[in-house]
């Protein structure tokens, strides 16, 4: 489902939403349709457009309710509108005819066209006795802000983490903990590929094409590069050349990795050892591991030469710029109510997400659920991590292309001098499009 | 020789139904397979899950997305195969100013991919105030000009007598579209119906974007709505709301298929 179709929305959302708000002026604006239940009707409605899907929608669901039955003057109405990308492009149609949502869920990505197009309130404001930015996990709150004021509160935040089948590599007599960096991993290889499993033998590691550029750019730090410094592209710096060959010989060479569809499923058949995946994988891979009767561990991402870099993601809320103030007061005791530690707390233990109030921490539910080390692993390794750099969230469709430049790397024999140097051609070419925009906000 | 050719014939028509099969087959099992064991790969599900159809059904306000599905698609196949009717008899039989001009302009409407129109279409159902309505989601797509495409090249095979006899005996066009034209259509007709039907049925985009509440949405929509990308998806639950969806498509097809088939032979003018 998050294949090749999502490629071409984000590329028309990202591009022709953009285009179409900077010609938008203000005008009355009125709240989208919705729907409000008999028990409701005198009080303050909002409408939240957001993208979960299955067991995420249901948490969010719940702690709605419960907000809703809290209190006696807000009603909040939860639209679900698809993936993150239909999500924004809806937003950007619907800012256009007039017609929008009060509070929606933007994905690390699309937060930033929003904030670019003029679209989002900053949150400084707000906050006040009740919750405060310090509340919050420091590196979600940075990454938010932009120039002293933030656009972005965090909410299903993510990072990549490291899954690989433990059992497995207790059989070829290896720690249970999970290797450390790419070296050893390298070393372990030939004895992970000799055991034999369902599928005859397991490669080492599994790489995928979705988000690809969103893993890499761990790799990509801790060989001492950037993808890009602000807007300027760095892409075909030596260091990164150097951390994409690395994966290239681990592919080529030494035979150990290989592009695969469904990571978490090849290591259910024993067509992998290990793969990197979102935090919010977690659930899936263990009902995957009671299945397949192995079991699954999680470990932080891999390092290079002692260094260590982790990019974060996933999504938080934005509250619409031309909601009138007596509906933005009304979203901040709603994004409040969810702050809560507890809350915050219930929604990590239900859906995998990571924590983003720091008190969240201490809850017991959370304090209990903590101790799976494999839930832990996420947690510990959340204080290393920092927001990615800037041209993959910023510049139109650059993640796609960041991506299927990737996707052809670990799938064919090409060259990573020549594949990084043209995608920073591309890129810088790219960057200059919204570089206006850009200095205009962003300095 | 003969009993060669025959041999072959059924080959070939057991692998094609094999390949038609196994999809459907898969789509069935999975659906009754546990979850924690649904990616391991087996022919046979070693037990069956049942509860994968009520976890499906409790997921999703599937009532409310039968009825939308129902509706949204009923309503809309049946207007626009009217006026796929209608615009492709007036194209085939009538005498307009400009009319090849006319026609190579909706033909040219129908190389704009969907996505293109999706922002213009909306904005104009938002003016009228239809978002999150039935109209809004069935107007604008009732126009397809695939569909009159398909009708007006058919009709212009039909023998020019025919229809000039039943002018002759007084016919008005409309008598002669009932009476003549379309039981002589009935094969593409029935084509254009099932297109349409399916159509309707599988949209996704365009219902989700002029929607807005659970009250209004469809069963594809519906699908969406209970896996999520990246985090837990119960995907057995998944499987048995894709039967949900499947099941009435299959149902049209076999109904409709021996209407094509009759249309076909009962067709047509008298040797």
């Amino acid at each position: 489902m998050r294949g090749w179709s999502r490629r071409g929305l984000l590329a028309a959302a990202g591009l022709g939403g953009v285009a179409a708000l900077a010609g938008c002026g203000g005008g009355a604006f009125q709240q989208t349709v919705g729907s409000v239940p008999k028990a409701y009707e005198k009080r303050q409605h909002l409408v939240f457009w957001h993208s979960f899907g299955g067991a995420n929608k249901d948490v969010l669901t719940e702690l709605t309710t419960k907000f809703n039955t809290s209190q006696s003057d807000v009603f909040v109405e939860l639209q679900f509108q698809g993936s993150y990308e239909r999500t924004m492009q809806k937003l950007a149609t619907a800012i256009v005819a007039k017609q929008i949502p009060d509070i929606v869920l933007l994905s690390e990505i699309t937060w930033r066209k929003m904030h670019l197009a003029d679209a989002l309130e900053p949150y400084n404001d707000y906050f006040d006795d009740d919750l405060r930015a310090e509340n919050y996990i420091d590196q979600f709150i940075q990454e938010g802000t932009v120039q002293g004021k933030l656009w972005w509160l965090p909410f299903a935040r993510s990072t990549p983490l490291y899954y690989f089948n433990r059992t497995l590599f207790e059989k070829a007599g290896l720690p249970a903990a999970g290797p450390e960096s790419w070296e050893q991993l390298k070393q372990w290889a030939p004895a992970i590929m000799r055991q034999k499993t369902k599928a005859g033998h397991a490669r080492a590691l599994a790489l995928g094409s979705v988000y690809a550029s969103w893993y890499l750019q761990s790799n990509i730090w801790s060989w001492g590069g950037t993808y890009s410094k602000g807007l300027d592209v760095t892409l075909a710096s030596d260091e990164n050349i150097a951390a994409g060959e690395f994966m290239t010989d681990f592919i080529r060479k030494d035979n150990a990795a290989y592009l695969s569809a469904k990571q978490d499923q090849d290591l259910a058949n024993g067509i992998c050892a290990s793969y990197f995946g979102s935090t919010g994988g977690l659930k899936q891979a263990e009902l995957l591991a009671k299945g397949g009767k192995y079991e699954v561990g999680t470990a932080f991402l891999l390092k290079h030469d002692g260094a260590f870099g982790c990019p974060t993601g996933g999504s938080g809320i934005g509250i619409l710029r031309y909601a009138p103030d007596s509906r933005k007061k009304a979203a901040w005791e709603y994004l409040k109510f969810l702050g809560r530690p507890a809350n915050s707390a219930h929604w990590t233990v239900g859906t995998g997400y990571l924590p983003v109030v720091k008190a969240a921490q201490q809850e017991p539910e959370l304090v209990k659920a903590a101790k799976d080390p494999n839930q832990s692993s996420a947690l510990r390794q959340l204080p290393l991590t920092k927001p990615q750099d800037l041209v993959r969230p910023v510049v139109s469709n650059a993640g796609d292309m960041m991506d299927q430049a990737l996707t052809k790397l670990y799938s064919s024999n090409a060259d990573v001098r020549d594949v990084f140097g043209r995608l920073d051609k591309q890129l810088k070419s790219r960057a200059d499009l919204i570089r206006e925009a850009y200095d205009k906000h962003y300095h | 020789m003969k009993p060669l050719t025959t041999t072959l014939k059924y080959v070939g028509l057991i692998v094609v139904l094999v390949c038609a099969f196994i999809p459907i087959y898969w789509l069935l099992t999975t659906s009754v397979t546990s979850p924690d064991k649904i990616f391991q790969f087996q022919w046979f599900p070693t037990s069956i899950e049942w509860k994968n159809y009520v976890d499906g059904w409790a997921s999703a306000p599937f009532a409310t997305l039968y009825k939308n599905s129902v509706i949204v698609t009923l309503a809309g196949a049946l207007i626009q195969v009217c006026v796929a009717v209608l615009s492709s008899y007036a194209f085939a039989f009538l005498r307009f100013p400009a009319k090849n001009l006319v026609f190579m302009v909706f033909l040219g409407a129908m190389m704009v991919p969907g996505t293109v129109v999706l922002m213009p279409n909306f904005l104009t159902i938002a003016a009228l105030g239809w978002v999150n309505t039935y109209a809004g989601i069935i107007v604008p797509g009732v126009g397809s000009v695939f569909a009159m495409f398909l009708l007006r090249q058919h009709m212009l095979t039909l023998p020019n007598e025919v229809t000039e006899a039943a002018k002759v005996d007084g016919a008005s066009h409309l008598r002669v579209l009932w009476n003549v034209v379309l039981p002589m259509s009935r094969p593409m007709v029935v084509t254009v119906i099932v297109v349409a039907l399916v159509e309707k049925w599988n949209d996704f985009v365009w219902p989700l974007v002029s929607t807005s509440t659970d009250s209004m949405r469809t069963l594809p929509v519906g699908m969406m709505m209970i896996q999520d990308s990246e985090g837990f998806t119960n995907w057995g639950a998944v499987m048995a709301s894709a039967v949900f969806i499947v099941v009435p498509v299959l149902v049209v097809f076999f109904i409709a298929q021996r209407q094509i088939i009759a249309g076909l032979t009962a067709g047509a003018t008298k040797g």
